[in-house]
Order: C-alpha cells, then structure tokens, then sequence
C-alpha cells in the first residue's frame, strides 16, 4: 500500500534535489570559514588575472606615453603605480567575494536546515 | 482589467503547461535575433559568412544553458571580427574573458541578459533593461546589463571604423589595436549609459522595496522619468546633441513595456510541472507534480435560465420517445 504522505513528502524532497538544492546541498558540506576561503583564494587567483588583463589594455592603449616614460627611466614610479592600484583593485574584488560567499553560505544554511528536518520527518515515517 | 487579467492567467497557464516547449522557443528567438545581428553588422571574415551558421547554430544553443550559449555567441561574433584583424577579435575576446573572471563566475545564470540588452540596444529600447532589472533582481545583475550594453557599443564602434580597420591592413597593428581599445576606453556615450544604467538600477531597486502602494508602479515612472533626464543631460554636456528623439521615443515605449512586464510579473507565483524520480524501499516512484493552479482552472460552464423553454423542450422530447417506444435519453 502506497503511503500517500509519504510520497508528497518524497516529492517535495525530489523538487528541491532537482532545483535549488543543486547548488545549495554541496555548500552544505563546508564550513563557512572553508566556503569564504575556498571563495576568496578562487577570487585572488581570478582578480590576479583579470587586473593583469585590463594593465595590458590599459598600457597597450597608453603606448607612447608608457615608453616616454620608460625612457625617462621612471621605473620606479610605474611599478609604485601598478602595486598601489592592484591593492585597490585587489580589496575591492575580495571584499566583494567575501560578501557573496558569506551571503550566499548563509542563504544555503537556512534552506538546508529545513531540507534535513524533513529528512528527519520522512525517515520516522 | 478583468479581460486583461483573464488573457494573463491564460498566458501564464499556457507557459506552465507547454512550458517544455516554450523555454527553448523563446530561447531560439532571443538567441536567432543576436546571431542575425552580427551576421547583417558584422559579418567580416568570409570563410564563415553563410546564413546557415547562425541558424544551426541558434537552434543548437536554444537546447544548451544559457551561459554556455552566451559563450558560444561570444567565440561567433569574434571569429567574425577576426576578419578584420587578430587585434579586433583579441580585444573582444579579452573584453570577455574579463567579464567572465569578474563576474560571470558569481552569477552564471544570467547569462541571458548579457545577449538580450545588446539585441534591445540595436532595436532601440535598452532603457527597458535597467528598469526591469531593477524590478525583478538585485543591484548586482545590474552589472549583466552593463556588460551586454559595454559589448554593443564595442561592436556599434568597431562597425563604425570598419574602414579605417580594413585600410590598416599594412599600417601597424597597434594602430588596429588602438582603434579597438579606443571604441571602449574613449567612447564618452558608452561610460554615460553605463553609469546612468547603473545608477537607474539601483534606484529603481531601492523605490520598489519601499513599503508605500504602488511602489513598482512609481519605481517605473521614476527611473524612466529619471533616465531620460539624466541621458539627455549627459549627451549635451559631452557635446554629443544627435539621437534625442530616438532617445525620447526608445524611452517611452521601455516605459511602456516595463508596465506591462510589471502587470505580467507582479505578484506572479510561477510553479511549473515537476517530474521527478525516486524510490523507498518497496517501490519506485514517476512522479508528476503538478501545481494545483492548474488543476483548479474552472472551464467556462452554461447555465440556461430559460428554464420554461428547456422544461418544454423536455415535453416534447419524452412525448417524441413515447410515440416511438424508445429511451427519452436516446434523443439527447
């Protein structure tokens, strides 16, 4: 005999599975310290990358001016410039990294609390 | 209204029940007018150059994530731009891979709206895209909209300075690398859109989490108010005075549109149909859930309240059978 609460309950479980739970259930297998880690070294490798992408853009486009100065041997203050403003750059990028993984952690904690309790419900069947 | 609201339930019934079909159809038309775009503005390099790419090629996305088919799109319009020079197709192909290290990464579905604002920009009514945007989301997929609008006014450039790209053949390639940064870096019209657009977003946003009435209503009316003013305030100060009245034209039918997305979408509980599979330990379960805004859809029923017409015609029947010695309901 079939269970009919039983297999609405199965359903609800399956739904959320199939949706939302594909990204919320791996989450819930981290810490949250490990999750905004984990997020904040992928944004520094791929903040890395994308301020060295746009200095290109920028210098390529600045092109003479760039070899007048470099020719004037201002070494220095070109490197101080491009440090500085990857520092900028690189807070910026991270601290918008932490606030998603951080929201996003929080946001999957909360619905996976009410995915295990009916688990919980379901297996007491 | 009732008859507005009746046409949008109906709607709404019709893409939750043939919804299987109606995503990859709607997906197919998005995705069909982007690849015509670029195939009519910018079809350079020759070897690619034939109808049948962007057809095959929209239908084969319109079954993939949107994301994906956002990619796909991305390599077709640089191998177009190819013909024009490495330097070109490079500097597009950076301009994505940016996008995609600084954002993309974050927000993977809303790849759409990185296609959609180009197509609405070469129809002539981006300004629809803030707004809704801003109805329908946070702030931050106001950075989608931004990248799409980025993207078109690359492209609008380079199409622009096509001549001077292909007489450069010979000349240096850096100059061909300039032209292609400058349309991004120097172009005065694109920073403006992208800053009023951003700015346009959030205030949209803001206004319509407000607890007043109306507030999606207002929310609307201001940003498009707003948008307007600031765009035109903005192209005459930077000394760009040409395209008002498109501009006022484009403005009013996004404004228009947002209404009825706003009619559409507000206080929409969307739920599809569900199959899903599982099992205990007795049985597998093939289930369909189906949302009982469907099932509860009343079909139209007639009631007669001649009543002394139908009673009469009731008479003559059952005499009919009578006469004839047969079941009355046999005449039915």
């Amino acid at each position: 005999m079939v269970n009919e609460e039983k297999v609405r309950l199965m359903t609800k479980l399956a739904v959320f599975e199939e949706n939302k739970g594909k990204k919320t259930i791996p989450i819930g297998d981290y810490y949250r310290s490990d999750f905004i880690s984990k997020n904040l070294l992928l944004g520094f490798i791929t903040g890395t990358i994308a301020y060295f992408l746009l200095f290109a853009i920028w210098a390529v486009y600045q092109g003479e001016k760039l070899v007048q100065r470099l020719l004037a041997l201002d070494f220095g203050h070109i490197i101080f410039l491009v440090i500085v403003f990857y520092g900028i750059f690189m807070v910026l990028y991270l601290t918008i990294c932490y606030l998603v993984g951080d929201y996003r952690y929080r946001r999957s904690v909360k619905s996976l609390k009410s995915y295990k309790k009916a688990l919980k419900r379901l297996e007491n069947m | 209204m009732d008859t507005l609201y009746e046409i949008k339930t109906r709607i709404i019934t019709f893409i939750e029940k043939n919804e299987i079909y109606v995503k990859p159809a709607a997906k197919f038309v998005l995705l069909l007018m982007a690849y015509l775009m670029i195939y009519f503005n910018l079809g350079y390099y020759a070897k690619i150059n034939n109808i049948f790419i962007p057809l095959i090629l929209s239908v084969a996305c319109a079954v993939v994530p949107m994301g994906l088919a956002a990619i796909v799109l991305g390599l077709y319009a640089a191998a177009n731009l190819y013909g024009l020079g490495l330097e070109t197709a490079g500097v597009f192909l950076v301009l994505l891979l940016l996008s995609y290290l600084l954002y993309f990464r974050f927000a993977r579905d809303k790849g759409f709206l990185v296609v959609l604002t180009p197509v609405l920009n070469m129809i002539g009514i981006p300004y629809t895209m803030p707004i809704a945007t801003g109805l329908t989301s946070n702030p931050g997929s106001s950075v989608s909209v931004l990248m799409g609008t980025i993207v078109f006014y690359f492209l609008k450039g380079i199409k622009a300075n096509e001549q001077a790209l292909l007489a450069s053949e010979d000349a240096l390639k850096t100059t061909k690398l300039h032209i292609a940064l400058e349309q991004v870096l120097a172009n005065k019209e694109m920073w403006l859109i992208v800053g009023v657009f951003f700015f346009i977003n959030v205030i949209v946003y803001i206004i319509r989490r407000l607890a007043i009435k109306e507030a999606w209503k207002i929310a609307i009316a201001v940003g498009g108010v707003v948008q307007l003013l600031l765009i035109l305030i903005g192209k005459l100060v930077l000394g760009m005075p040409y395209g008002i009245p498109g501009l006022i034209l484009g403005s009013i039918v996004s404004v228009a549109i947002c209404f009825v997305f706003q009619f559409c979408v507000f206080d929409l509980d969307y739920q599809r149909i569900e199959r899903v599979q599982f099992e205990d330990d007795n049985y597998y379960y093939y289930v369909r859930a189906v949302p009982k805004v469907l099932v509860a859809a009343k079909e139209k029923q007639v009631k007669t309240f001649n009543e002394t017409k139908a009673k009469r015609e009731e008479e003559v029947e059952r005499e009919i059978a009578r006469e004839l010695d047969i079941d009355p309901k046999n005449l039915k």
